[in-house]
């Protein structure tokens, strides 16, 4: 036996004798199901291996289609094309959960969703001062946003870091008070709010991006909203080309120190600045072989970083799935923070 | 003649080449395809590994003669994220594109042909207006928007038609429809006008100073001289509709190599976007080319002022 780079076992004998070509035309791996057959973007199908260690899958074949669009993934579900569709938002949902006979499978997975205020150490920015980030923060309608984007599944944590990651500290839950907002922005020497430049976001969740910039227009807060394509705004936030406002996400797995590394540490891949005090604290952290004092010490740094209002927590994601009459299991949400339909043995379909 | 088809295939091969120079460096100005195969916050470690695996941690030149060589070779890379030939992968879409633009075609024509024909003969009476409002609904009405409000009616309400996929003579009606509407539109108006202009030319007049049955006029005069720019449009068209179906065949999950384009495009596939414009253009340049020659094989005024 032998593991593949990307983390599943493979017979090493079979690999050794088809070669790399041979393997991705018949792959044999070591799960429930076996391959049949796969046609680039368009379907995989695949057979129950009655004699998998676990226990025999309930489903004899499953066959994966690729449908891009949202609204038709819908109208497949609804026709019966399809029996479970993944990634369902908004009105759609709402649509699939009044639907008679369709099930909306929510899952709240590990991907954080924050706005960071890029500028927050030049000293000429108002994002300089704390007291404008936190009336931002102030001013988002958590609450509103997540009913009207993902019927109020997804979860307000107040943090960049999943509730499920180790050595995770739960913050007080944000509230939303915009009268508090503007009493902050007017103490900071904003009475009238202020320009506030560009607000960058990934197009996938400009949906979301357009609801936060409306919260913070409401408190006087003005930014024009840049929304750009997923592989160009990760490489603009990595290289920090980005001013103003960004609106970041994570789904990496890890813990907190690892999401702490990339987001808040001096150097950190998407850090446009850091806290020298937060920096002394994440490298004791990281020479700390005790786990409590470990657990101690990013305590502690998540609490700096959110009373320093460093980022503006905007949800922890649900993902949201749906299934159709003649599934009994879905497998949706059997995995905890797992998006997807797991373990594919646990299957069934509703007469079974 | 020869030194007419050899001016016109030199600038064939220049506009390719310029081609696969634009699109080579603009597929790399839209972002980094190593992002898309990480997680945000991975270590730029692993985001230099996979640039690497890609040839993407090459000077950009060297990138351009690896490409530009191979492609000599008839070779299109291998795609970053199937991991399979490029080429292959567009033979085994091709198929698809190929129904999909021959039933729109064939719709857009039969549609568009009679309607212009129609509003030509009956120019400034009501079905020359219907024509109108049919070509304004067909140029301003988003393909998709088109897809989507088929499958609601067809698939979801009347549950007639599959909402999505192929394989079937079912499958193929409401892309087809949606991928020819708005070419029937565009052939309408080219049929229409170049009717008009047929019909007010004066061996049109003399055949009817002859006697000559209006049907006649209009079916073997007419028709047969007005149809040429037509089918000109037709050929470029049916290429359009091979390569570039994108949201069509996004809308309704159809395998083509629109839909290819498109994941080529989410994915930062450079091999891809590269191979299926690549494609594209030759069969535009080609066509083009044909054209060119036929008409001054027709015509000798065109290859002597060429």
């Amino acid at each position: 036996m032998g593991a593949t780079g990307a983390g599943w076992i493979v017979p090493k004998k079979y690999v050794e004798k088809v070669g790399d070509d041979g393997f991705k035309k018949a792959p044999v791996g070591a799960g429930p199901y076996q391959f049949v057959s796969f046609t680039p973007g368009q379907e995989l199908v695949l057979e129950a291996f009655d004699q998998y260690w676990r226990k025999p899958p309930n489903v004899k074949r499953l066959v994966f289609k690729v449908i891009p669009d949202e609204t038709t993934r819908l109208a497949a579900l609804k026709r019966g094309e399809v029996d479970i569709v993944y990634s369902i938002r908004g009105e759609l949902a709402e649509e699939l959960q009044r639907t008679k006979g369709l099930t909306l499978k929510p899952a709240v997975i590990q991907a954080t969703f924050w706005l960071y205020f890029a500028d927050q150490w030049d000293p000429k920015s108002p994002w300089h001062d704390e007291r404008v980030r936190r009336a931002a923060s102030l001013a988002i309608d958590h609450d509103t946003i997540n009913r009207a984007l993902t019927l109020g599944y997804s979860r307000i944590t107040g943090s960049i870091i999943p509730d499920t990651f180790d050595y995770y500290w739960k913050p007080p839950a944000p509230t939303y008070d915009p009268a508090k907002a503007r009493q902050l922005l007017a103490e900071a020497g904003y009475p009238n709010g202020f320009d506030a430049g560009e607000y960058f976001c990934d197009t996938s969740y400009a949906n979301l991006a357009e609801a936060t910039l409306n919260n913070l227009e409401e408190v006087g807060i003005r930014a024009k909203l840049r929304p750009l394509e997923r592989a160009a705004f990760f490489k603009g936030y990595a290289e920090k080309r980005f001013k103003n406002l960004i609106q970041g996400a994570s789904g990496a797995f890890g813990n907190a120190a690892t999401r702490l590394e990339a987001f808040v540490a001096k150097g950190g891949a998407y850090a446009y600045g850091s806290y020298p005090d937060i920096d002394a604290l994440f490298q004791q952290q990281a020479a700390e072989l005790d786990h409590a004092r470990r657990e101690a010490t990013l305590h502690k740094i998540q609490q700096v970083v959110h009373d320093r209002t460093i980022y503006a927590h905007l949800w922890q994601l649900a993902f949201l799935n749906g299934a159709g009459p003649r599934v009994g299991e879905s497998g949706l949400g059997l995995i905890p923070n797992y998006a997807y339909s797991a373990p594919y043995e646990d299957l069934t379909l509703a007469h079974q | 003649m020869t030194r007419f088809i050899t001016r016109r295939l030199s600038y064939s091969l220049l506009s390719l080449f310029l081609l696969s120079l634009t699109i080579f460096l603009f597929v790399r100005l839209t972002g980094d395809p190593a992002v898309l195969f990480v997680e945000p916050g991975a270590s730029e470690a692993d985001l230099d590994a996979i640039r690497q695996q890609f040839g993407l941690d090459q000077a950009i030149w060297v990138q351009y003669v690896d490409f530009i060589t191979s492609l000599a070779r008839g070779d299109f890379g291998q795609s970053f994220y199937y991991r399979t030939p490029v080429f292959e992968l567009y033979l085994s879409r091709l198929p698809n594109s190929l129904v999909l633009a021959t039933a729109a075609m064939a719709f857009s024509l039969l549609i568009g042909i009679p309607s212009g024909i129609l509003a030509a003969v009956r120019v400034g009476r009501f079905w020359d207006g219907a024509g109108k409002v049919f070509a304004l609904l067909g140029l301003s009405l988003p393909s998709f928007w088109i897809g989507l409000v088929l499958i609601l009616f067809f698939s979801v309400y009347l549950q007639w038609l599959p909402s999505s996929g192929s394989g079937t003579a079912a499958h193929l009606v409401m892309p087809a429809f949606a991928l020819g509407w708005y070419f029937a539109a565009a052939h309408m108006r080219l049929t229409r006008s170049s009717m008009l202009e047929v019909l007010g030319s004066e061996y049109i007049k003399l055949a009817r100073l002859k006697g000559l049955p209006e049907s006649l006029v209009i079916a073997k005069h007419a028709f047969k001289n007005a149809l040429i720019p037509v089918l000109t449009l037709a050929g470029i068209n049916l290429v359009i509709m091979i390569n570039v179906a994108v949201v069509v065949e996004t809308v309704f999950a159809w395998p083509g190599i629109g839909r290819l384009l498109y994941e080529g495009i989410t994915f930062r596939d450079f091999p891809v976007v590269q191979g299926v414009v690549l494609m594209g253009g030759s069969m535009i340049v080609v066509v083009n080319l044909l054209i060119d020659i036929l008409y001054a094989v027709i015509d000798p005024r065109i290859r002597l002022e060429a």
